[in-house]
């Protein structure tokens, strides 16, 4: 449990960083990204179990891990892919327009 | 009671029925988007009547205790009824207001109330934030619509925190989960105690901050200025009644039902939410009284209404939770009229610059007339209903002792009214130069209709604050003790 809790939390930390301190959008895109595929791994170790099956019952019962998180995940993974989808149209879109990804230019070009 | 399921499946078919008539025939689109508007509005009239008497609890599936739980108290019948009466009426008023992408437009607006009355009436996490996001997704492409280039701007400036906030959100749902092993409100509401105390903290400072993006609270308020000036205006109307303040609600729920009471007001929470909510009125309205866009200046004002929306359910008592709750609805109808007025002004003076409106109080009586009731029930005075509420809040802030948000309530009612009373003095003001007559889009009723009803509720509202306070009353039964919560589940 703890190396996907440690895991997690430097992805997350990295992913802050990524969207303070970038300055190009699709870097902060990617920032976003990483925590969200932190937030997933921390779904999925949430459900985990040390040597349990796979949820899939078609034999009688045994040890599985839980079914649960991993459903959310897949919910999650989801939701991360459309808002994904929705971001980078509205960068291309920004930069059709401006001619550039940097904030600080389109700030600039703003006045 | 299988109707409840209705409200999330009827918009949200509606929105998927309508992108194939628009491929196919268009003729009926408007005629297919009234009668799923009414209809929707119908049934939450029905659906809020039965609730009053009692919480109205549906489990799709029927699996009994292992279900996925929809429920309608009445805390969910406040944000429904909101919903019934605004949509519409953004609806009517988007006849004539929207004319880039209006398809587009029609089928994001019915996933939005989709996405708005799933999250009301949701009584699951995951539930929850699958709807939020829907809602946050649905909204963000709202404010694109227009095509232009604030619209653009506002919304990357809205959907990068809009999005970092939903993460925060699944990162308390996933800690909660972790810690409870339910995802359903009363399970977690039941056992939430037995986490270890830090991990509490941490989850509730996740759910503050995820949530407080979309509420607009100070630190966090910078997207909704950006997003308003360039979003259609029907859809500000919406925004500031139902978008921004869904999370809210969802927040007060999980607030109240994990800890109680006692553990908000004494573990810091009410300090920190009261802090945010002052600091949240002042910036709202000094930054609003240094606006020249009326969008922009409207936008500052919602955000310092939220300050005061907080301030109330943030002391934790009886009290502050019905005048928080009151606030709310009444700041959905007082914005509502503003915004749908302010349109009418904008198309006239042609021009969203509150300097280019003289004289234009002659020229639209009646809309004028409307912005300036709206403008002074949100000031607070009576006989409006922003009084009520304010006067409410104000009782429950000196009941519970906490002398400095009662202050800065009285304060922020004064700033308010010196920005308010700039442009009632502007248009009111004689013109100098002669008006040309010719084209009066502003003479539109589908326009027009809506500011004016959405003004007199503020004035009926004012005069018989008795008929919202006959459900918010209800509301602290099922939010104060948790046990009342949990009971209306089965095997609860």
């Amino acid at each position: 449990m703890l190396p996907a809790y440690i895991t997690t939390g430097i992805l997350i930390i990295l992913g802050i960083y990524t969207i303070l301190i970038k300055e190009n959008l699709i870097k902060i895109v990617i920032g976003i990204n990483i925590i969200e595929s932190a937030l997933i791994l921390l779904l999925i170790s949430a459900g985990f179990r040390p040597g349990a099956a796979a949820p899939i019952l078609n034999q009688e019962l045994e040890q599985v891990v839980d079914p649960l998180p991993q459903a959310l995940a897949l919910t999650a993974i989801v939701i991360s892919a459309s808002t994904t989808a929705f971001l980078l149209a509205i960068i291309i879109k920004i930069h059709k327009r401006y001619g550039t990804c940097s904030i600080h230019e389109i700030k600039n070009l703003r006045g | 009671m299988n109707a409840i399921i209705y409200l999330v499946v009827l918009p949200l078919g509606t929105a998927f029925l309508l992108g194939i008539l628009y491929f196919f025939k268009k003729t009926y689109s408007r005629s297919l988007i009234l009668v799923s508007v009414l209809l929707h509005s119908g049934l939450i009239f029905w659906i809020s009547r039965q609730a009053l008497f009692e919480p109205l609890l549906y489990s799709p599936g029927d699996w009994d205790r292992l279900g996925i739980f929809l429920l309608v108290d009445s805390f969910s019948v406040l944000m429904l009824s909101l919903t019934g009466l605004l949509v519409p009426l953004a609806v009517i008023y988007s006849w004539r207001w929207v004319d880039h992408n209006e398809a587009k437009y029609y089928i994001l607006l019915f996933i939005l109330t989709a996405g708005i009355s799933g999250m009301v009436i949701t009584a699951d996490l995951f539930n929850l934030f699958v709807f939020f996001e829907i809602t946050s997704i649905a909204s963000y492409a709202l404010v694109a619509i227009p095509k232009k280039d604030a619209s653009i701007e506002g919304t990357l400036k809205y959907i990068i925190p809009g999005t970092i906030g939903g993460l925060f959100v699944l990162a308390g749902i996933i800690l909660t989960y972790q810690g409870t092993g339910h995802l359903g409100l009363a399970g977690i509401a039941r056992e939430f105690h037995l986490i270890p105390e830090l991990i509490q903290k941490t989850i509730i400072t996740f759910f503050v901050f995820g949530f407080g993006l979309k509420i607009a609270l100070v630190p966090l308020h910078t997207w909704l200025p950006d997003s308003y000036t360039g979003a259609p205006l029907p859809y500000n109307v919406l925004s500031s009644g139902l978008v921004i303040n869904a999370p809210l609600l969802a927040l007060l729920r999980i607030l109240y039902l994990f800890l109680n009471p006692e553990l908000i007001q004494s573990g810091g929470i009410t300090g920190l939410l009261i802090m945010l909510g002052a600091l949240t009125i002042i910036v709202g309205h000094i930054t609003a009284y240094q606006q020249d866009n009326i969008m922009r200046l409207l936008a500052y004002s919602s955000v310092a209404q939220m300050g005061y929306i907080i301030i109330g359910p943030a002391l934790a008592t009886e009290a502050g939770l019905i005048g928080g709750s009151l606030h709310m609805l009444n700041h959905a109808l007082m914005k509502g009229a503003l915004f749908f007025s302010a349109g009418l002004i904008i198309i006239k003076a042609r021009s969203r610059n509150i300097n280019d409106f003289q004289g234009l109080g002659s020229s639209l009586p009646l809309v004028s007339a409307a912005f300036v009731i709206s403008g002074l029930a949100i000031v607070g005075l009576p006989p409006f209903n922003g009084f009520v509420s304010k006067l409410l809040l104000l009782q429950a802030t000196l009941e519970s002792e906490q002398f400095l948000p009662a202050l800065i309530i009285l304060l922020g009612s004064f700033l308010s009214l010196i920005y308010y009373l700039k442009i009632f003095t502007i248009l009111y003001s004689k013109k100098g130069s002669s008006e040309i007559k010719k084209y009066d889009p502003a003479g539109l009723w589908s326009l027009k209709a809506p500011a004016l009803l959405l003004s007199s509720l503020c004035l009926i509202l004012g005069l018989v604050p008795s008929l919202p306070l006959k459900i918010i009353n209800k509301i602290p039964h099922h939010l104060m003790e948790s046990i009342n919560f949990i009971e209306l589940f089965p095997g609860g």
